[in-house]
């Protein structure tokens, strides 16, 4: 089966520091794969790539097989690769509501064919469902994480980038938030999960990416990350 | 009473003026230096529909068209490639739209002062409550008010509007939602841009159209956008509604203050309140 | 004290190399600085200013006494430092005369440059009494109208259209608040009672409520020494609540062919002073409206008549010496005559450098000639020097 997305050998820059060398990751469709590592390894970095908001210096982006490399953030997320930053980035003047709708505008002729419907996905967060008329700025912090995902969701994607959807948050709300992404994993929809911690990759993913200074340092599927877990803990940091 | 009716009319007018300078500031931070400059071009433009069509009406409609044609052109040759240059950089460009649109509108209309006059059906006075005010006046205020109105609900209640307030916040997730923000952002720089020659066409009547008409309104823009918040449309209805009354008054007791009472009135609002009536910490860092 | 050191030495030297200097070798070319406001605000009066010079130097082919005339143009902006700024450094060039500025700020700054210098000034639009007072000045001349005549022709236009009690609106600067008192001065001497003024800043937004101040004051004129766009904005907002019916309105400068481009209909039947008007019979007139229809295919506004005329006479004064000193030339103008010019006789006076002449008192009209602009001025009263200007002593 072709891949839905690939990094092939990127390098990328902030300004005229190196992030990223001869990174390469690939997700065929409906897969769940995780990019683990230290603080600071590159992971967000990669996931940016992923998404066209920063075009690599070197290597290629792929997406169905054409190359991305050049294409603005938007045109990726119209091809259904769809960003959830850490920091959420929910919109603030914004209630709940039209966090939603904002996300359906470029994506009507996707949304047609009817995957995630409004109704659906405030099933899959009812904590949302209460409370959509109250301004993102008002949200808590589990709150806000459940926004981000529902409203990448009303993009109709194929691919969710999820970075450290579970970082900072209460236990209960982490349990949720598996749930609800193990939920949406079942749907069919293919994941990048970063993620610091072990967690929720090893439940949710099916292979692994260690990152280290930049670069791809182990991987392989989820099984031999358990049965190396000793070697690997110290490239993790764990 | 004549002291509300025509404050009201100066606040319309204000309003008129500043709502698009607060629209296009709100969405990529721009200081549109050069929106006296629209204002002025709408001006010439009703001119110059009205001098060839004579309807005034039909000068409402057009000028704010032009305006916004321009703008599209402003926007996507001098500022798109500087969005993400240091502030100076964007201010700069903005005084060079003023070079050359003024220089286009000398080239085009020459020095001399245009006239244009209020529509005949609202050219009388009219007695309102023991005021005498004009027809004209009272058409601002009602004019003024449907505007404000009509952005208000284009901002709150349509999809349009819920994309330009999320782009205002956070551009980059709304380009990773699937918009292309640079659409966005040239849309609301030629909404912006049209609203201030909307302006210009629709308070002619009451001034000189002359080249230099756009310089002195840019101070009471840029007054009504601080006092009402950056970036605020609300913030700009109700700093116009204060401003607009607070002359009225002003030239009512005091004319020969009345810019000193203004000045006034900015500093009083931003001891109180630093970022404006309604404005936000987070726009300004 | 230094600089009358300065002048004495000066004379005393001159008094000794005089004789020798007696014919002046005549200069390669005769250099006229001009510094007016060509953008901005003043442009517009700039601009005109500017065509009747023009067709004044046209009418001597260029030339004076087989010298090529060479005339430069300098934007002075309106500022009073520009103006001084770039005067001075065709000064240093080697002008021969200056010419301008517009507004009075600018030209009294000029003016002590030119004094300072030995330079002679020709001053056409500012009306400051400041550079004509009597003893004051010595290089600058006024071949145009001042305040006190044009007070005095709104005075005199008061009184023949028998307003009885006036309400002023004055913009809030010393020669406006001068100007306002003078009017009142005068007006006290006719009978006119003055029921009401107000002073409003200058560039005004608005003057809806002054106006109302006015039509509520039970006065039967309104008197405005508010101009440029000052007096469009009042016009337009005048005309809105129908204030003409109700008053007369008028006032020093009001109103000129410009202003009726600006303000159309509102302008229609105030009352102004006018600085020249092309219908004006004089022979010098007719043929300098047929030169000047000829060279720009319209008429000349009154900026444009009066800058030609004052060019005209200075230039004449200038020949006439057959020298190229400059001593010689304001000698000359001072006191002198010229009796044809576009406005009839006109009197330099030798105390003031005032030129004396008629005065003009018009209203704006509606005008239906094919050849004219929908909306101009007409004269109404024409006043004899003797009637308002007080003769050298």
């Amino acid at each position: 089966m072709p891949d839905l997305l690939s990094l092939e050998a990127v390098d990328a820059f902030y300004g005229k520091a190196q992030v990223l060398r001869g990174v390469s990751i690939r997700v065929a469709p409906g897969e769940a794969i995780a990019l683990v590592g230290r603080n600071g390894a590159g992971k967000t970095t990669a996931l940016r790539v992923m998404a066209g908001l920063l075009a690599p210096g070197a290597g290629r982006l792929m997406v169905d097989g054409q190359d991305a490399s050049r294409m603005p953030a938007h045109q990726v997320s119209r091809l259904g690769v769809n960003y959830v930053p850490d920091t959420r980035r929910i919109f603030p003047d914004l209630t709940v509501d039209e966090n939603l709708r904002v996300a359906t505008v470029a994506h009507r002729h996707a949304r047609r064919s009817g995957a995630w419907s409004l109704a659906r996905v405030l099933d899959l967060f009812p904590r949302l469902a209460e409370r959509r008329r109250t301004p993102g700025d008002s949200l808590s912090g589990g709150e806000q994480q459940m926004l981000a995902i529902a409203r990448g969701l009303m993009t109709a994607p194929r691919l969710l980038l999820l970075d450290e959807p579970t970082e900072g948050l209460a236990p209960r709300v982490v349990d949720d938030l598996m749930s609800a992404m193990a939920a949406i994993r079942a749907e069919g929809l293919a994941l990048v999960i970063v993620e610091q911690k072990l967690k929720v990759p090893m439940a949710l993913a099916s292979r692994q990416y260690v990152m280290e200074d930049g670069r791809i340092a182990w991987t392989g599927t989820t099984d031999a990350m358990a049965a190396n877990r000793a070697a690997l803990d110290e490239l993790l940091g764990v | 009473m004549n002291i509300l009716i025509i404050g009201l009319s100066l606040a319309a007018m204000l309003f008129l003026l500043s709502a698009g300078l607060t629209l296009i500031f709100g969405m990529g931070g721009i200081i549109n230096f050069a929106h006296g400059s629209f204002y002025m071009l709408g001006a010439y433009g009703g001119f110059q529909v009205i001098d060839s069509t004579g309807s005034f009406w039909l000068a409402l409609v057009l000028a704010p068209l032009g305006g916004a044609a321009v703008g599209v052109l402003v926007e996507r040759l001098a500022l798109r490639p500087v969005y993400n240059r240091e502030p100076f950089v964007q201010m700069l460009l903005t005084f060079g739209v003023i070079l050359i649109l003024e220089e286009g509108v000398r080239a085009v209309w020459g020095l001399d002062y245009k006239d244009v006059s209020a529509p005949a059906v609202l050219a009388a006075p009219v007695h309102v409550l023991g005021a005498t005010v004009s027809a004209f006046r009272l058409f601002l205020i009602a004019f003024g008010a449907a505007m404000a109105a009509l952005l208000f609900l284009v901002l709150e209640k349509t999809p349009v509007g819920t994309v330009v307030r999320a782009a205002s916040a956070d551009p980059e997730m709304v380009r990773a939602l699937g918009i292309d923000v640079g659409l966005v952002r040239t849309g609301v720089f030629a909404f912006g841009t049209g609203l201030a020659a909307l302006a210009g066409a629709v308070t002619a009547p009451l001034f000189p159209v002359e080249l230099g008409m756009g310089f002195g309104v840019i101070i009471d823009c840029f007054v009504v956008v601080v006092i009402g918040g950056l970036g605020s449309i609300k913030g700009a209805v109700a700093a116009s509604l204060l401003l607009g009354l607070v002359r009225a008054g002003g030239y009512g007791f005091a004319p020969e203050w009345v810019d000193l009472l203004s000045y006034c009135l900015l500093i009083a609002v931003l001891l109180l309140r630093p970022h404006g009536l309604f404005g936000r910490q987070r726009r300004l860092a | 004290m230094r600089i009358k050191r300065g002048i004495v030495a000066a004379a005393a030297v001159l008094a000794i190399v005089r004789p020798s200097l007696a014919a002046e070798p005549a200069p390669t070319s005769f250099r006229i600085a001009a510094i007016i406001g060509l953008s901005g605000p003043l442009a517009v009066i700039g601009a005109d200013m500017r065509r009747g010079v023009e067709v004044a130097l046209d009418e001597r082919n260029r030339t004076i006494n087989g010298v090529p005339i060479e005339i430069t143009w300098d934007d002075s902006e309106g500022k009073p430092q520009v103006t001084v700024q770039k005067a001075a450094s065709r000064i240093a060039a080697g002008a021969n005369m200056v010419f301008g500025e517009i507004g009075s700020p600018a030209t009294v700054a000029l003016s002590g440059l030119t004094e300072q210098r030995e330079v002679p000034l020709l001053v056409t639009f500012a009306a400051d009494n400041a550079l004509t007072t009597p003893g004051r000045l010595h290089w600058t001349f006024r071949t145009g109208k001042n305040v006190n005549s044009t007070v005095g022709v709104t005075a005199g236009f008061a009184e023949r259209n028998h307003v009885r009690k006036v309400f002023g609106i004055t913009p809030d600067y010393e020669a406006a608040r001068d100007s306002w008192t003078l009017f009142k001065t005068l007006a006290a001497t006719k009978g006119i009672e003055v029921v009401g003024e107000e002073f409003h800043q200058t560039p005004a937004r608005d003057f809806s409520i002054l106006l109302d101040k006015a039509m509520r004051s039970g006065a039967d004129a309104l008197y405005t020494v508010s101009q440029g766009n000052d007096a469009i904005t009042l016009l337009k907002q005048a005309n809105e609540v129908g204030l003409k019916e109700k008053m007369k309105l008028f006032g020093p400068g009001m109103v000129d062919e410009i202003i009726m481009r600006a303000v159309g209909p509102a302008g229609v039947d105030v009352g102004s002073t006018l600085r020249y008007h092309w219908s004006e019979d004089f022979p010098a007139n007719k043929d300098f409206v047929a030169r000047y229809k000829a060279k720009y295919g319209e008429l000349p506004s009154a900026n444009a008549g009066d800058a030609y005329d004052g060019m005209r006479w200075w230039l004449r004064v200038v020949a006439d010496t057959h020298s190229w000193d400059k001593k010689d030339w304001v000698a000359a103008m001072t006191g002198s005559v010229i009796t044809d010019s576009v406005e009839g006789r006109k009197d330099m006076g030798a105390c003031d450098h005032q030129a004396r002449q008629i005065a003009l008192a018009g209203v704006g009209v509606e005008q239906t000639a094919p050849d004219l602009p929908k909306y101009g001025m007409k004269i109404t009263d024409i006043l004899q020097p003797g009637q308002i200007y007080r003769p050298c002593p």
